[in-house]
Parts: structure tokens; C-alpha cells; sequence
């Protein structure tokens, strides 16, 4: 099979091979599994052609195809085809025909199918594998025993518990791994104490300790509040990987029972362990860890404060925003930080209440940690507090307030900012307000009110802060804040065309198309001509537009683009967006040569996304075929026009 | 089920993201989880999570880029039959830690059978993640593993069962679930301020996939890149360079098709939004290069690759009687009523970003808490992609036993669940 070249196919089959056969959808269209079958017994088939016949056989086959398929099962060319078609078929005879062809196979061939008698879970075939679990080949064995694990029967179970006495590790370790999904098989069939059973065996085998793991876990969660006393062992064992499984299998037992061990291994186990512990603690037992969690939160190993502030931020409420104010302002940066953290996360509007009144009287430290905070959570409660610190002489707590208020500002604060923004002489006070601007200007309300006050704003501001304002109206959108910019497009300050121009090429809604096309038509920005067709070109690729629209977008492109960049951007779009109309006119750019390559591939994408004839289909692929270099678009063509003649 | 997640949390960790991607090497990342830190900011040897790789190509070194800046991490070994890529991933270990010390495998055993990795990072190629996945658990590794994580129904479950088996920590590197827009869309939903949810729209690419085989090339040695090792459960067929070299989507024995491919992410992230992380759609229909799919409790969800707004690749769209959102991987997101842009955070971080998810995995690595995109939530989504897929192969409507995880009366839709693995391989 290796050596074989695949891609040529035989005559007799062409029919088949061709077009559809050799797209995943093919199965739709195809029902004959007669020519599947002749593909098998056709000496004269490609590999590849037996390769997709029994790919679809595995769909379409009944118990009919089993005889030819067996034949196959031997040889170690086709054997994994042959079971590809066989697995799925829901037919004795596959399970006849696997048990059969297991007796007579050796060598990868065999473990092959013990794997698909597992995957098929047949119980009929214990008896011709159990043999295998002491064969001297340890793939052999690690095949056989996990078709046994899957087959999942009591039977099976008691074959596979004779061989976890191998005295092979290999063997002892996948015979012990197809007992764990064994013992699931039995609890799912209601077989609990047998479960139990085998896993209280791997529990105490001779295997790894990934699988002592798993067996003890899926003893632990079986045996609910029982197993308690198991799991307590394990949260206080030396064992790391016992340590861990007690943490993720706290989870899943009663917290009630589970809390106390908790809350003593805090004070018993070392740091990193017993950091964990406490948050497991805070997970599992919410409001009844809390004063564990607040203890430790004031006080403790940094490891163990650290979870206990972090835990804060899910069990806590608004009392304890003093004590994580006063931790944010820790010597211990990695404590404040913490700490910090769980100020802008710990929910409730309780909470930003609880800031502003700590912000009266609050030390300059704290009080911009609580400025940081209320913007963090775009406390609409601590506005006053923003905009009192907004006059502050404190540079630096004017800083914090400036960004803050970009996060929390409301629509009469954007205009504000913008009036700070336009009087600043200073350059870093510019670059933190426009930040805060940009920022608040994502979330107003009402964006008309807004766009037409930073409108009013851009006839007067001095010329080097109209460029961050039309940004800012590029940010808003909208109506007014569009007609803003278009006006700006058409000015006669270069910058200001520069700048209009950029914004109107990043704009997110397709209202922006007639803007860009008006000024396109009119030529009212020559310089940025180029800009402008791509930034039209962009609103037909990346935006909303109704599919007739796209497409005349695209006419009206292509007569206004002269460089084969631009024609090979709207060739894109064709390409996206299939429909008879946009193969025509995609055919219309395969004549030139600087669009030829993109306008075939355009064709030929957009014939297949079709799948089905056209008007023009024909013609347009005559016209790739005559003008097309590339081999592969030619030989999608010339599929195409096969399957649509 | 679905797992509550803060839009501010989320936020503040992005901002800490960047800060320590800016800080690289030099500083001290404050998003490490200082209980891992020592005194001076270094990581006590005993705290720091040892890492292996498993197939790493250019998506899993923008991974391994990310793990990279987490001090608490150590990444120390990787496999990979294309000895090429191996060595990259070799450079680039050595150049941050300044030694020569990252060892290189053939074999993935030899990174698995390794005591002292806690954790691999795998991004082989779909064909491989389910079984390299198994193989991981069995050893008591816990697990990043990129998207797609498998390329069936019945590996999806096997995936889930064996992680669930040996208690793992598994996450898919479907990093959009810690990512502030997405969670703050989804947020939006779960708050009720949309209405009743009723529509939910995935950003899925063309769905189509060929059986062809390229031309037979001459193998490689097998030093140089072993194409039965890299084959592994799949098909054989004959070399080509093109597989190896990246080329391998599009074709079905390799790669699970569009919807799959971006439905990863965004059918999963419509799933949360619909809080039925814990099932799937009952009913697909194909339109076209769309599927529209029906769950239990009514909402439609949507699978298509048009008439987006424009907000970046991967997006999606919630959809409640009183209102709507819609976001992507650029960050910004188209909300309505307008009213509802007051309550939003600004978002920076590209969807594409795994800093935050990566983090949420070492996290949960020490804390044994179920990451986000988790084995279980992460097999029902693949589950729903793949169902819809199975649709549109066969071209008609299926319907769905998400409980059973069977098609109702339809035998070729349920014999599309599973394909054959080529021996020796067995999950």
C-alpha cells in the first residue's frame, strides 16, 4: 500500500471517485453500496479507492458486505480499513466475523481486533480473549485486557482480577486500568458491590500510583459520607498526589462532614497545603468557613492570608471591605495585591457604598486604592466621591480620579473630560484623559447626545486635539457622530482628512458604506482615495449587508479600484459570499493577469460552496480552465465540470 | 453545569496578563499566585508546576510562549515525532532559562513516563489531542490540550470519562471562556437584561472536509519526521510533505471540519450562554453551510459563517426578547438596548489571548478546582459540534438523545459517532 502512488484512479471507477465521492458530504448523495463493493473486489482499485469505500461502507454497509469485508480483516494493508466499515455495523456477523479472524491473527493485525471487539463490548468473545492476558507480547495483553475492561461484564471482571496477579508491571498496569472502566461498566449496570470490590483490589495492587489514585477516588465518591474517614486520610497523607485527590474529591462529599477535617488541616498542615485546604474550605463551605477564612485573612502564614483574601472575594460581603482596605495597603506588596483583587471583584453594590464612606477621611494611600476600585467596578455610588477627587491638589490622586471617572462616567462626564481634555497644556494629563475618554466613551448611553456634544467641540478645539476627538467619535457611533466625521473628510486641512479618513475605515456598522462611497464619488479626499475604496471594501467583507447589496458594493468597487490589490480584496468577498452573481462577476477578473490566480481560485471556491449548476457556471469554468496555471484550481475546475456537465 | 464567572475577575486578571507579558522576565508577574512565590519573588522549587510538551507547532508555542511567563511553571521536555519542531520548541525552553536543559523526545511515553512532570501541554493536530489526552491521564499527568479536543462523539465522551477516571485537571485550550467580553456577554444573558433568551448565534467556518490523499511522497527517516507516529489512530495513507508541514486541515481523516474548528469556541460559548453546559442540542438541521440546531428548553442556536458585524473572528451572538449582544476576538462588543454599553468593562485582550486561561489551568492545578473549559463541559460542546457535522454530512435534519448521547432512529447518523482507531491504538 506504501509504495503505491493513490491519486490516480481507475477508468472503471472514475464514476464513482470523482466530484462529490471525495467530499464528507458524499453522504447525502450516496445510497449504491453495490459500487462501494465492486471497489473492494476490483483488482484493479486504487488503494485509495478501497479506502473511501469502506470509510462510507462504515455508514451505509449492512450484514451484507461482511463477507468481503472479512476477507480484508487478515491482511495488514486493509485490515484497519476493514474494521473501520465493520465497527459501527450493528450485525452479529461483524462480531462473528471479528471473533473469527482474532483466532487466525497475529501481530498488529490482532490488536486491532481486540479493539474492536472491546469498542463493540461483545460478551460472546470473553472466552477467545482471556488466553491473551498471559501472552508473553505486553501489547498483546494491554490490547486484550482493555477490550475486556470495555466489554464490562461480571464475567469479564473475574477473568481480568485472576491476572492482576501478573507478575509482568506492564501487564499488572493494563490489566488494573481496564478494571477502573470495568467497575464503572458494573455500577452503571447496577452492580455496586462488585464495583466496590474491584476497586478496593486496584486500591491495593502492585500498580502505579495514577491508578491507586483512581481507584481510590472512585471509592471515596461511591461510598458518600461512608467514605469519609478514607478521604481523611488522605487530606492529611504525605503522599502529594493523595494530598490532591483528597482536595478535588472534597468537592463532591457532604460539606458538612467535610468542613471540620478542613478547617483543622488549616492549622495543622504546612503552608502551600494548608493555603489550599483553606480554599477548598471556602469553596465547599461558603458562609460556615467565613470565620476561618476571615481569621486567616488578618493573620497567618502569607501562603495561607493569601487564600484566605482570595476566598474573601466569593464568601465575603461589604463588612469586609475595611479589613481588605487595610490589606491593601500592606507592606507585603504580594498581600496588598491580593487583596486589592478582591476589592474589585467582591460583589454587591453594599460594597462600593462601603468604599465611599471609606473614602471620607481615608489616607492618601488608601483613598487611591478606593478611586482604583470604584472605577475597577464601575461603581456609579462612588461618582461623587471620582469628581470631588477630580479637584483634589494632589496630582497623583487627580490622576487616579481621571481614570476612574473614564470607567464610571456618566454622559455629562464624557463632556467634561472633553473640556478638561481641550484646556490641558499638559502632555500627560492629555494622553491619561483621552484614555479616559476612550474608555467612557465605549459605554454612554446616549450616543447621538453625546456625538453631537464632542461634535460642537471639534469646530473649536485647537487643530492637533481634532484628531483625538474624531477617535472619539469613531468610538461612539452612531449617526451624528458619523455625519461629524464625513464632514471632516471632506475639510480642506489635510490632517483632519487624514484623520476623518482612518476613522471611517474602522468604523463598525454598515451605514458607513454611503458615507465612503459619496466621498469616493465626489473625490473629495484625494489623497486618501485608496484608503477610502478598502475601507469600502471592508464594510462588503466584514459587515452586515444584505447579499444584493454586497454584491453591488462590489460592482461599484471594482469600477472605481485601479490596482490589482483592491480587485483582489473584492475577489475575497466573491469568494465568501457564493451566489450565481458573484461567480460571474468573479469570472469577469479571470481575463487580466494580475487578477488571474485570485479570480480562478474565486471561481472555482465559489462553484463548489454552489454545489449545484448555475446559470454561467459552465462558462465561467471554461474561462478558469483556459486562462488558469495553478494545478490544483485546475483540477477543482475540471472536477466540477464533471459533476456538472 | 454552568460555572459562575466574573466579568471583573476576569478583567482585572487581563490587565494583570498584560502586565506580566510587559514585565517578561524582569519583573515579577502579580498574577502568579503568590502563594507559589517565594520571599524575593522567585518560586520555591517544590511550588513550581514541571511541564512537558506534546506536539507543539506555532499555536502550541504561542501556548508555551505564555506558560513560559509564569515563574511558577518549569517546563522541562518535549516529544514530538517531527524532530524540527522539536528542536524550535527545544530553542526557545533554552533561550528563557538560559541553559541547555529542555530534554527532546521522539516518543510521547518518554515525556509520560517521566515522574517528575506534573502537567503537559499537548497541541498536536486534532487527530492526536483525545489519545495523547488518555495517555496523559493514565499517567497522572494533568493536562492543557488545544482545541479541537476530539474528532467523535465517542471520543468526546471517552475523553470526559477517562479525565473524570483519574481525577485530572484538564483544560481545552478554548481560552474565550476567561475572557472579559465573552463573559461579559454571557453575563448579560445569565442576568436576564436581554429578556428571555431565544436565539444563540456561533461563528462556525465552511464545514466542508475531503477524503482526497496528496500525491505519495518518499518517507522522511523516521528521525526526521515519523509519519506512522504522527499518523497515529488515524488512517494510514501515503506521505506528503504538506500534511506535516501544517497542511493537514481540510482533510476528514485529520481534521473535524469548520464547524468544529471555530464551534470549539463559539458553540461552546453558546452553550454556556444558554447555561447547558451539561448537554447538547436536540434537533440539527444543515442550511446550506449552516446548521440551525434546537435545544431541549427551545433556544435555537445557530451555526453559520456570515452576516457577522464585524467584531472579530469567533464570534457570537445572544439573542432575549428585550434585547441582544453580539462580540468577537477584537474585544469590543455591539450591545442593545444602548443602554446596557454603561455597565461595560473596556476589553484589550484579543480572543485569540491564552494568558488568562492558561493561568486558570495552573491555578486550578494547585487548588484542584475544575478549570473552565473543563473535560466535561468541554466534550458536551465538541458533542453538539460534531452532531451538527454528522447533519451536514448526511445532509438532512437529525435529532438528538443528548442523555444517551444517541441519534433518534437514525443508524447512519449514530454509526458517524465513532470511527475505528488504527492499531495498536485503543482509548
Amino acid at each position: 500500500m506504501r509504495a503505491r502512488t493513490m491519486l490516480h484512479f481507475g477508468w472503471g471507477l472514475l464514476l464513482l471517485f470523482t466530484g462529490s465521492l471525495l467530499e464528507a458530504q458524499d453522504l447525502a448523495t450516496t445510497r449504491d453500496v453495490s459500487q462501494l463493493v465492486a471497489a473492494l473486489k476490483d483488482p484493479a482499485a486504487t488503494d485509495h479507492e478501497k479506502a473511501v469505500a469502506c470509510q462510507l461502507l462504515a455508514v451505509l454497509g449492512g450484514a451484507d458486505v461482511v463477507p468481503i469485508l472479512k476477507e480484508m480483516l487478515l491482511d495488514p494493508k486493509f485490515s484497519h480499513y476493514a474494521r473501520y466499515a465493520l465497527e459501527p455495523i450493528p450485525s452479529p456477523e461483524v462480531d462473528q466475523a471479528l471473533r473469527d479472524a482474532r483466532v487466525n491473527a497475529d501481530g498488529g493485525v490482532r490488536l486491532g481486533i481486540l479493539n474492536s471487539i472491546g469498542n463493540r463490548r461483545d460478551s460472546g468473545a470473553i472466552s477467545i480473549i482471556a488466553p491473551l492476558l498471559e501472552n508473553s507480547d505486553l501489547a498483546v495483553v494491554d490490547a486484550a485486557a482493555s477490550a475486556l475492561g470495555r466489554i464490562g461484564t461480571p464475567e469479564a471482571a473475574e477473568v481480568l482480577f485472576k491476572a492482576l496477579k501478573d507478575s509482568r508491571p506492564a501487564a499488572r498496569s493494563a490489566v488494573a486500568d481496564a478494571l477502573l472502566t470495568c467497575a464503572e461498566c458494573l455500577r452503571a449496570a447496577g452492580q455496586r458491590d462488585l464495583a466496590l470490590a474491584v476497586w478496593e483490589m486496584v486500591r491495593a495492587a502492585d500498580v502505579p500510583v495514577p491508578i491507586r489514585v483512581a481507584a481510590l477516588q472512585a471509592l471515596i465518591i461511591a461510598r458518600g459520607a461512608s467514605g469519609i474517614d478514607l478521604w481523611k486520610e488522605q487530606v492529611f497523607s504525605d503522599n502529594e498526589k493523595l494530598f490532591q485527590l483528597a482536595m478535588q474529591v472534597a468537592r463532591k462529599l457532604p460539606a458538612d462532614a467535610a468542613l471540620p477535617i478542613l478547617s483543622d488541616a488549616v492549622t495543622k498542615l504546612p503552608e502551600t497545603r494548608a493555603a489550599v485546604a483553606l480554599e477548598v474550605a471556602a469553596g465547599i463551605g461558603s458562609k460556615e468557613a467565613l470565620p476561618t477564612v476571615r481569621q486567616f485573612a488578618q493573620q497567618g502564614p502569607r501562603a495561607v492570608r493569601q487564600a484566605a483574601l482570595r476566598s474573601l472575594e466569593k464568601i465575603g460581603d461589604a463588612s469586609d471591605v475595611a479589613l481588605l482596605l487595610a490589606a491593601s495597603v500592606d507592606s507585603d506588596e504580594q498581600i496588598a495585591a491580593v487583596a486589592r483583587e478582591t476589592l474589585e471583584i467582591l460583589p454587591g453594590n453594599e460594597v462600593n457604598l462601603a468604599l465611599v464612606q471609606a473614602a471620607s477621611g481615608a489616607s492618601k494611600e488608601k483613598l487611591l486604592v478606593i478611586l482604583s476600585v470604584l472605577g475597577q467596578r464601575r461603581a456609579s455610588e462612588g461618582l461623587k466621591t471620582i469628581r470631588d477627587a477630580m479637584q483634589s491638589k494632589d496630582n497623583e490622586v487627580r490622576a487616579a480620579a481621571v481614570v476612574a471617572l473614564g470607567k464610571v462616567a456618566r454622559d455629562d462626564d464624557v463632556v467634561t473630560l472633553v473640556k478638561e481634555l481641550t484646556a490641558s497644556s499638559s502632555e500627560s494629563d492629555r494622553t491619561a484623559l483621552m484614555e479616559a475618554l476612550r474608555t467612557a466613551c465605549q459605554r454612554v448611553g446616549d450616543r447621538e447626545k453625546v456625538a453631537s456634544l464632542i461634535a460642537i467641540q471639534l469646530q473649536s478645539a485647537p487643530a492637533p486635539l481634532r484628531a483625538s476627538l474624531l477617535e472619539l467619535l469613531g468610538v461612539l457611533g452612531g449617526k451624528t457622530a458619523l455625519a461629524a466625521v464625513a464632514e471632516a473628510a471632506k475639510s480642506p486641512d489635510a490632517d483632519l482628512q487624514d484623520a476623518a479618513t482612518a476613522v471611517l475605515g474602522n468604523w463598525l456598522s454598515a451605514d458607513v458604506a454611503p458615507v465612503i462611497w459619496s466621498l469616493i464619488e465626489s473625490n473629495a479626499a484625494p489623497r486618501y482615495r485608496v484608503r477610502l475604496i478598502r475601507a469600502y471594501i471592508r464594510v462588503a467583507r466584514q459587515l452586515r449587508v444584505p447579499d444584493q447589496e454586497r454584491l453591488e458594493m462590489c460592482r461599484k468597487a471594482l469600477s472605481v479600484s485601479e490596482r490589482p490589490e483592491e480587485r483582489r480584496l473584492i475577489l475575497d468577498v466573491l469568494r465568501r459570499n457564493p451566489s450565481p452573481e458573484s461567480l460571474s462577476l468573479a469570472a469577469e477578473l479571470v481575463a487580466p493577469s494580475d487578477t488571474r490566480e485570485a479570480a480562478c481560485d474565486a471561481v472555482v471556491t465559489i462553484a463548489e460552496k454552489l454545489n449545484r449548476n448555475v446559470p454561467g457556471l459552465k462558462e465561467a469554468l471554461q474561462t478558469v480552465l483556459q486562462h488558469c496555471t495553478n494545478a490544483q484550481v485546475r483540477a477543482r475546475a475540471e472536477a466540477l465540470v464533471k459533476r456538472f456537465p | 453545569m454552568t460555572r459562575p464567572r466574573s466579568v471583573l475577575a476576569v478583567s482585572r486578571r487581563e490587565f494583570l496578563a498584560k502586565s506580566a507579558a510587559l514585565v517578561g522576565n524582569i519583573g515579577v508577574p502579580l498574577l502568579v499566585a503568590s502563594r507559589a512565590l517565594g520571599l524575593n519573588g522567585s518560586v520555591a522549587a517544590s511550588d513550581r508546576i514541571v511541564m512537558g510538551g506534546i506536539g507543539i507547532g506555532p499555536r502550541g508555542r504561542t501556548d508555551l510562549a505564555c506558560f513560559l511567563r509564569n515563574p511558577d511553571v518549569q517546563f522541562v521536555a518535549v516529544a514530538d515525532p517531527q524532530k524540527d519542531r522539536r528542536m524550535l520548541v527545544k530553542e526557545m525552553v533554552d533561550k528563557h532559562y538560559q541553559n541547555s536543559d529542555c530534554q527532546t523526545y521522539h516518543y510521547l511515553f518518554d515525556v509520560l513516563n517521566r515522574d517528575d512532570i506534573d502537567a503537559v501541554l499537548i497541541a498536536t493536530g486534532d487527530r492526536w489531542h483525545t489519545m495523547a489526552s488518555i495517555l496523559a491521564a493514565k499517567a497522572g499527568k494533568d493536562i492543557y490540550c488545544e482545541k479541537p479536543c476530539s474528532m467523535t462523539i465517542a471520543e468526546s465522551r471517552a475523553l470526559a470519562d477517562t479525565i473524570s477516571r483519574y481525577g485530572r485537571i484538564y483544560q481545552a485550550g478554548t481560552q474565550r471562556r476567561n475572557i472579559g467580553n465573552f463573559i461579559f456577554a454571557i453575563n448579560l444573558v445569565h442576568s436576564g437584561k436581554l429578556g428571555k433568551l431565544h436565539t444563540v448565534h456561533a461563528n462556525t467556518l465552511d464545514p466542508r472536509t475531503t477524503r482526497e490523499w496528496l500525491p505519495a511522497e518518499p518517507e522522511p527517516p523516521k528521525d526526521v519526521c515519523d509519519w506512522d507516529l504522527w499518523l497515529g489512530p488515524c488512517p494510514w495513507r501515503p506521505f506528503n510533505q504538506r500534511y506535516v508541514n501544517g497542511g493537514w486541515r481540510g482533510f476528514f481523516d485529520f481534521h473535524g471540519g469548520g464547524i468544529l474548528e471555530w464551534g470549539s469556541h463559539t458553540v461552546d460559548l453558546c452553550q454556556w450562554a444558554n447555561q447547558a453546559d451539561d448537554t447538547a442540542p436536540i434537533e440539527y438541521e444543515p442550511q446550506g453551510n449552516h446548521v440551525h440546531a434546537t435545544y431541549a428548553n427551545g433556544v435555537k442556536l445557530i451555526m453559520r459563517d456570515t452576516g457577522w458585524l464585524g467584531l472579530g473572528t469567533c464570534s457570537v451572538r445572544f439573542e432575549g426578547d428585550e434585547g441582544w449582544v453580539e462580540t468577537g476576538d477584537s474585544g469590543q462588543v455591539a450591545v442593545f438596548p444602548e443602554s446596557l454599553r454603561s455597565e461595560m468593562p473596556v476589553f484589550t485582550m484579543a480572543g485569540t489571548d491564552p494568558s488568562t486561561h492558561i493561568r486558570d489551568f495552573l491555578d486550578c492545578v494547585k487548588s484542584r478546582k475544575q478549570p473552565a473549559s473543563n473535560a466535561s463541559v468541554v466534550a458536551q460542546s465538541h458533542i453538539a459540534c460534531h452532531a451538527a457535522y454528522i447533519a451536514w454530512q448526511l445532509g438532512r435534519k437529525v435529532r438528538f438523545d443528548p442523555a444517551k448521547e444517541e441519534f433518534i432512529g437514525d443508524e447512519e447518523a449514530n454509526r458517524l459517532r465513532s470511527r475505528a482507531l488504527r492499531e495498536p491504538w485503543h482509548i
